[in-house]
């Protein structure tokens, strides 16, 4: 017998189709129609070998969609992704540790598992906003990184990250072998483990989570601690795929990989969605680039069209906070 | 009925005092299967202050939802003036002149006081707001109210008084005669009750009639004329409140037996088994330590007044809101085997205590996963977050058997469910969750009376089978009907101890208003 009437409601049809709509996963409607549209306007784009190429490319965005999905279905964010990547091609390509790719390699897994534990520290304990968190160290990695480009500049990545960045197995991109060696496992992990139930509870309700004794604090750290190691490969294969460390490689992947989340249908706070939308969405971002850039508007296309699905991600998380 | 008052009459009004304004004529209402109101029928007249009370769930704020528009009714027949109206939404209440200040205010803190006074009917002047006009209207009934508060500020910056203040001063600004205060006091301290009560002063002194609903009894006696007390739904009686003491109407707010609705007891053990053992446990909210033992195949009761302490002892023995000091420690089944909890919500669930919240919507349930999925949660307790998930589908389906979950299937979202199907979702988790301690806030807030009885049913069984149950509840007839045990709570103090069997609501009353048994209530 609680009073639920309140002086204002939203107007229910214009919103209501809006989350039908947002409700989708986007990605699949999305990439069968930009296929299509590919088949009239630029049908090269659509042979096997090319195809093959836009997924080779899409395979760092595709690994680092996998760790940021799972954030945000904890209600978290990872913005950190692009400040791990860099920092990833400065370690394997400077030359500032003299060591053997291997060793560089494992460094670099454990940079990543300590750049998760700091994230998730700042947002579990101290209860900072994940986006402050997550931003504020890739801004920090960025800055160290930059600096010490003034003693060693990055260089050449190393042999073996250029074998699995560009060749393939007949005609299969090695890329696209590591992205599913890495995504379907996990995708079952996170079907049948304790874990996954979690993750999904969590995602639901937070508070319900919290109060019904769930290990909160433990899993937002295991999630983050994934995004982070998730950032590392992808930066390993991004790395060896471009074949030169630089100072902004990899510098957009976090916006879309969060476009990309959203695109695969994870929606803030539903705790639902799946592993396979958000790298459907990775593919159908890469060969959006590469349309625009055939039809002669790479870069500013590219800006115009990322502004526009974060903007639809905002919305869509205005339209969820309306709702609860 | 024409009392003298301290202020001077200032409004234009020249009602008659005591003269009908509002009747309620044999009202009824249902909600699904449970009558929340039976044929109430009383009535109030200009300048009187009418309290409405009676027990948690007794109907009381139902009834005031009728008069507000919230709700309409099913049966009897509601008069203003004399006059029978249909009151079809709050606006079109407030346009018969009825105001209500609801429990939770409903200022937009954005606006200022002006603006929310005359939110949805604006002054308008060549079809733009008319600022100035509106800025007038709302100094003008600030006036009247004797209130210092300026139309320009933001609500966003006023108290919770202050913020009651405006909400009245909106009902004078729409020229109301009616108002409805629900349970006013509850977020004011000592000096805005002051102010509080020079207003309700007022209000009466300018003819207006004041539904005030409340449950304690020393402010019904301070601030009104009348008492009307509602029981289960029906009226009981209306009293001037000169002819009644504290005594008279608690007994009138409580006088029923409790029928078959709570399981029955068995018999007490002499010695029975500790289960937990709580020593000088002070939960941070109050400065008080509480120490007392929950055995096994036990219910025990926190009762008392809301806001007395109950859930802070709960939730700090829960680990909800960590404790700043004391131990409690769990005996597991077999005997000797001690545990101390540590103050985590983590760890006390791992230790097989569960912690069941008030509010299941917000605290309680994934209201967008599946009713299986809610209750698989509890299946995963002790299992580590790497492991594969080990969850019985069939003893899911067993368990919502017998608990009888009324849905479309298992895989239903909870959200769907009705509110006892959700209460039972959220103890079913906790139930297959294999724990032995069940701590419960008010296990039966928003449910009907069928679920009710299969609630007490389970928790009963629960604790037959060697569990223990700890429980805070607002209603006592709750507490006496279903609790072994009762510990009444005041002000963070445990204050007295009644066995489930011999206690009366009078003395758990009193003691919960009191602070002690022999005590005479103090006026």
């Amino acid at each position: 017998m609680t009073m639920t009437t309140r002086a204002f409601s939203s107007r229910p049809g214009a919103t209501d189709a809006l989350r039908f709509v947002l409700n989708l996963p986007f990605a699949y409607l999305g990439t069968a129609l930009l296929l299509l549209f590919a088949y009239f306007t630029r049908p090269m784009l659509l042979s096997p070998l090319l195809l093959l190429l836009i997924v080779r490319q899409a395979a760092p965005l595709g690994i680092a969609v996998i760790g940021q999905s799972v954030c945000m279905r904890v209600l978290s964010l990872d913005l950190s992704i692009g400040g791990v990547i860099v920092a990833v091609s400065y370690i394997l390509t400077s030359g500032a540790l003299p060591y053997p790719p291997p060793v560089l390699i494992a460094i670099c897994i454990l940079f990543g598992l300590v750049v998760g534990l700091a994230n998730a520290f700042f947002i579990t304990r101290l209860r900072a906003s994940s986006v402050i968190v997550t931003l504020a160290m890739a801004m920090i990695l960025s800055g160290v990184v930059i600096s010490l480009g003034q003693f060693y500049a990055p260089g050449d990545a190393p042999e073996v990250l250029k074998f699995i960045g560009q060749k393939r197995i007949g005609i299969v991109p090695i890329a696209l072998l590591v992205w599913l060696a890495l995504l379907i496992p996990f995708a079952l992990f996170l079907r049948f483990s304790v874990f996954g139930r979690y993750v999904d509870a969590i995602g639901s309700n937070p508070n319900a989570a919290w109060v019904s004794g769930i290990p909160y604090i433990r899993v937002l750290t295991v999630v983050h601690v994934m995004s982070s190691l998730f950032a590392v490969a992808s930066g390993l294969l991004l790395v060896g795929f471009v074949g030169v460390g630089s100072m902004d490689i990899g510098s957009d992947l976090a916006l879309n990989s969060l476009a990309a989340v959203i695109l695969g249908g994870v929606t803030f706070g539903s705790g639902k969605g799946g592993v396979l939308g958000p790298a459907v969405a990775a593919f159908m971002l890469t060969f959006s680039f590469n349309l625009l850039t055939s039809l002669g508007l790479g870069e500013p296309g590219k800006l115009m069209l990322q502004g526009a699905i974060i903007a639809v991600a905002a919305m869509a998380y205005a339209v969820r906070m309306q709702r609860t | 009925m024409s009392k003298d008052t301290e202020q001077a009459v200032s409004g234009p009004e020249k009602a008659s005092p005591g003269r009908t304004l509002v009747e309620f004529a044999g009202i009824s209402k249902r909600f699904g299967s449970t009558a929340a109101l039976t044929e109430v029928s009383l009535r109030g007249g200009h300048g009187s202050v009418h309290a409405v009370t009676g027990e948690n769930g007794a109907g009381k704020s139902t009834l005031m939802n009728l008069l507000a528009g919230v709700h309409r009714p099913d049966g009897g027949t509601l008069r203003l003036r004399g006059d029978a109206v249909t009151l079809g939404s709050p606006q079109d209440a407030r346009r018969h002149g009825i105001s209500t200040i609801f429990q939770e205010l409903t200022l937009l803190p954005n606006l200022t006081v002006a603006e929310n006074m005359f939110l949805g009917r604006e002054p308008l002047r060549f079809g733009l707001i008319d600022r100035r006009a509106m800025r007038r209207a709302a100094q003008a009934a600030l006036d009247r109210l004797d209130s210092r508060i300026s139309p320009d500020t933001y609500c966003a910056d006023l108290s919770v008084g202050e913020q009651q203040m405006v909400e009245i001063a909106k009902g004078i600004a729409a020229e109301a005669e009616i108002f409805i205060l629900d349970e006013p006091t509850a977020a004011l301290n000592a000096p805005e009750v002051e102010k509080l009560a020079r207003l309700i002063a007022q209000l009466r002194a300018q003819g207006k009639l004041i539904f005030y609903i409340s449950h304690r009894l020393d402010e019904i006696f301070r601030f009104c004329d009348v008492v009307s007390v509602l029981k289960d739904g029906k009226h009981v009686a209306t009293h001037p409140t000169q002819e009644l003491d504290h005594e008279r109407l608690v007994a009138l707010m409580v006088g029923r037996e409790i029928g078959t609705l709570y399981p029955e007891r068995r018999p007490q053990p002499t010695k029975r088994q500790p289960r937990l053992v709580v020593e000088a446990l002070a939960p941070s909210a109050f400065g008080c330590a509480v120490s007392f033992r929950l055995s096994v195949g036990e219910i025990l009761g926190l009762a008392g007044l809301e806001g007395q302490g109950q859930r802070a002892i709960i939730r700090a023995l829960a680990g909800i809101e960590p404790p700043s000091a004391g131990t409690v420690s769990k005996a597991g089944r077999k005997s000797g085997d001690v545990e101390h909890l540590p103050a985590s919500i983590v760890a006390t669930a791992r230790a097989g205590v569960g912690f069941i919240p008030e509010d299941r919507k917000i605290e309680g349930l994934y209201l967008p996963l599946s009713i299986r999925q809610n209750v698989a949660l509890g299946m995963l307790r002790d299992q580590s977050i790497w492991q594969r998930a080990r969850i019985s589908g069939n003893a899911i389906e067993q368990l919502l058997a017998k608990m009888r979950v009324v849905s479309a299937g298992s895989g239903q979202a909870v959200g769907a469910l009705s509110g006892g199907n959700q209460q039972k979702v959220m103890i079913g988790r906790w139930l297959a969750s294999g724990v032995d301690v069940l701590l419960i806030e008010e296990p039966t807030r928003g449910v009907d009376v069928g679920a009710k009885a299969e609630i007490y049913g389970l928790l009963r069984e629960f604790a037959d089978a060697g569990g223990a149950v700890l429980i805070t509840s607002s209603e006592l007839t709750e507490v006496l009907g279903l609790c072994d045990r009762i510990l009444a709570v005041r002000g963070g103090a445990l204050v007295a101890e009644f066995t489930g069997t011999e206690a009366t609501e009078e003395q758990v009353m009193h003691a919960a208003l009191t602070g002690g048994i022999e005590q005479e209530a103090v006026a």
